[in-house]
């Protein structure tokens, strides 16, 4: 039986990264990528406590979170490749075009 | 309120200003018949309401209300009103006769009689009048038509300017008339004469001093009317209005009007103004005789008799003795205004026969024999002369000696009484050269026959120079006059000085009897030519008063002006230059303390407010990212403190 400390660092762990990756990343899709290793650091958080709770309440809801992150990455990446099939831009530093 | 005595008070009053509009458009035709008509019906109601209006008869009302001051108008007959109105109308009727006359060939005779009318009607205003306000405006209407009338003939020379010098010599008594009012009116709250003779008996409660300038004003108004010492110099100067006119204003009424008005307000007269005012009038009386001497002028030296004898009525004024004043005013107003029309008969002779432009009517020099020629003129100039010289059986003598007996029997200075003895034979004596020099000499000439309408004003006058006018008794000191007036007027009894008539009369008798001597015989030539080079120049001169006032009062006044404008220019005007040039640096420093104080502090709000700005606004950097982290920041600092 793994104890859940281990599965609090690995969620804060990945949490960290995927603040990193939001803040250092350029590229807009790696920042899609930060974005999803947050989602998980709370998925393993709801899965971990939910081994406790008879009713698997935590279970659901990562489930839930799921499926959110599916229709999310899917809308963030069609804008993105919008953005870069009008303006050939990748870097979020560059989409500056309305910035007064 | 309206009743028969009224509508006759108002009838006296207006009747001749409507005369005058009515002779004035009746044109040169008929102004002169219906401006006598007019003097004619005013006479009848004068003799009317003397017998049947009762002494004290008022018509008041109010004419200005401000507040709690309020100024009355209104009319008052008494004795004094009734004989001073009978003799102007009585005057003016005959002079408004002899004037048809004696301007028939004058272009404007529709505004001469016109003016006659309004000379009247302001005439009739300061007589009838029952209060000083009243007064006051008829008394400057008086003075504004003996301007007109004096400068009839505005196309000569002369007269515009004699008549411009009048009206000016009359304001400086009006200044004065004013001041009087004033004083009155503030002590008193009322300008009605008869309240404020109530007033008087009952003690004025003024001070002495105000009382002092109250009479004061009220003398000078007198002074310059009644042309007194300093002032008198415009009157011979008025001779050169028409000669009627001389008669009327300048002899009979308008002069009067200023004895007029001191008999009126007598008892406001303080002793202090008394004696002023004897002096003035002995001095008047003096120089004006004094001046009569070297004149050629036959109506100046009428005029300045004119001055002389209003300085005898002045006198017995400061004498305290006004019945004395008045009734020497009544016999004048008769013999003088007869002794003018002499005068305009003589001169209208010289007009009709002589038609020489150089030859000069009026100088008694190119006269001469008129007795033969001018028969009536010379029977009133004789007796006119005789009572204005003061002989006895004539009026003159009875006015005379009641007011030579009153200045002796007074407390005045002595040197008054030397001035009205000396006057009578000064008096007698220029009358005596002028009477000679006129109407006796060898030059004959065929007889001239005066018009009737001269002829009947002369014989009037003439007849009311005669004593039994107004007395039975041709030395007795009681007169119709006087009797009438001792109800309503102060009239102490003066004293009885059994030589004063005797030494008067020789005075008088001595007077023409030198004259006589002079003009006729040719005696005496050589003291009165050796004299001459002594006082020839000051008398032709008036004392120089002419030149005194155009020199000294004017040109001091003039001195004064340039002086003042100096002292303005030089040193108001450089103190208010300084004081602007002060404040010009005031204010620059002013500008600096606004400039860098002020306007600092505000420079210092909007600084900091840009400084702020500029450090916050780095935060809207457009980088996404960096909002991010913001963001977080901001999380993470919530959630430390709320665990």
């Amino acid at each position: 039986m793994i104890p859940i400390e281990h599965y609090i660092v690995l969620s804060a762990a990945l949490l960290i990264i995927g603040l990193m990756i939001i803040i250092i990343k350029r590229n807009a899709i790696m920042v899609l990528v930060g974005v999803e290793l947050i989602l998980n650091a709370a998925n393993i958080n709801l899965v971990a406590f939910a081994k406790n709770d008879p009713l698997l309440t935590g279970q659901m809801m990562s489930l839930f979170v799921i499926v959110i992150a599916v229709a999310e990455s899917a809308v963030a990446l069609a804008i993105i490749y919008q953005v870069y099939r009008h303006q050939q831009v990748s870097n979020i530093d560059e989409l500056d075009e309305l910035n007064g | 309120m309206v009743d028969l005595n009224s509508i006759l008070m108002l009838a006296i009053l207006l009747l001749p200003l409507v005369g005058g509009l009515l002779a004035y458009m009746a044109g040169n035709r008929g102004g002169g018949v219906t401006i006598a008509t007019v003097f004619a019906a005013v006479l009848g109601i004068a003799v009317w309401s003397f017998l049947t209006i009762p002494a004290g008869t008022n018509l008041q009302a109010d004419w200005i209300r401000l507040g709690e001051y309020s100024f009355a108008v209104g009319l008052w007959y008494d004795q004094l009103t009734g004989i001073m109105v009978m003799v102007v109308a009585l005057i003016a009727l005959l002079v408004a006769v002899f004037s048809m006359e004696y301007m028939k060939h004058d272009e404007s005779r529709a505004r001469y009689f016109g003016l006659l009318g309004l000379f009247a009607f302001s005439m009739y205003g300061i007589v009838l009048s029952s209060n000083l306000l009243l007064t006051f405006v008829f008394w400057e209407l008086v003075g504004f038509s003996s301007y007109l009338l004096i400068g009839f003939w505005f196309d000569q020379v002369k007269p515009p300017l004699s008549s411009f010098k009048a009206f000016v010599m009359n304001k400086v008594g009006d200044a004065g008339f004013l001041l009087g009012i004033f004083v009155l009116y503030a002590y008193f709250k009322t300008l009605n004469i008869a309240e404020l003779l109530v007033l008087a008996e009952a003690g004025l409660d003024i001070p002495d001093a105000m009382l002092f300038m109250a009479g004061l004003g009220l003398f000078l108004a007198a002074v310059g009317k009644s042309a007194q010492f300093p002032l008198q110099t415009w009157l011979p100067d008025a001779m050169t209005g028409p000669t009627p006119v001389s008669a009327l204003i300048h002899a009979a009424t308008m002069v009067a009007a200023g004895v007029y008005l001191l008999v009126r307000v007598f008892p406001l007269l303080s002793p202090d103004v008394l004696q002023l005012i004897g002096v003035i009038g002995g001095v008047t009386a003096f120089t004006g005789a004094f001046a009569a001497f070297a004149q050629n002028d036959i109506k100046k030296i009428l005029a300045y008799s004119t001055v002389s004898q209003l300085g005898y009525m002045v006198m017995a004024i400061g004498a305290g003795f006004p019945v004395a004043a008045f009734f020497h005013l009544v016999t004048h107003a008769f013999f003088k205004a007869g002794l003018f029309l002499c005068a305009g008969s003589i001169i209208h002779y010289f007009h009709e026969t002589n038609h020489d432009h150089d030859f000069d009517a009026q100088d008694i020099r190119n006269m001469g024999g008129l007795r033969a020629v001018l028969p009536i003129t010379f029977v009133t100039f004789t007796i006119c002369t005789l009572s204005l010289a003061g002989i006895p059986l004539f009026s003159g003598f009875l006015s005379k000696e009641l007011v030579i007996g009153g200045i002796l029997s007074s407390d005045l200075p002595s040197i008054v009484s030397i001035f009205a003895l000396v006057s009578v034979f000064m008096t007698a004596a220029y009358m005596g050269r002028l009477y000679f020099r006129v109407f006796f000499g060898t030059q004959v000439k065929s007889r001239f026959v005066e018009n009737i309408k001269m002829k009947l004003p002369l014989m009037v006058l003439t007849a009311l120079s005669f004593w039994a006018v107004f007395t039975l008794n041709p030395f007795g000191s009681h007169n119709g006059v006087t009797d009438s007036l001792a109800q309503i007027i102060f009239n102490p009894e003066m004293a009885h000085y059994t030589w004063l008539p005797i030494l008067s009369v020789v005075l008088a008798v001595s007077g023409i009897l030198v004259a006589y001597l002079y003009v006729e015989k040719g005696m005496l030539v050589k003291p009165v030519s050796a004299s001459k080079k002594i006082w020839g120049g000051l008398s032709a001169n008036n004392f120089y008063l002419d030149y005194f006032h155009r020199k000294i009062v004017a040109g001091g006044a003039m001195k004064g002006a340039s002086f003042l404008f100096f002292f303005d220019k030089k040193i108001l005007d450089r103190l208010i230059d300084l004081l602007a040039k002060a404040e010009v640096v005031f204010a620059h420093f002013v500008g600096l303390i606004d400039k860098h104080v002020v306007d600092g502090l505000v420079k210092l709000l909007a600084w900091t407010a840009r400084f702020a700005g500029g450090r916050t606004r780095k935060l809207q950097s457009g980088n996404v990212q960096m909002y991010f982290v913001w963001a977080l920041f901001g999380l993470l600092i919530i959630v430390y403190f709320l665990t």
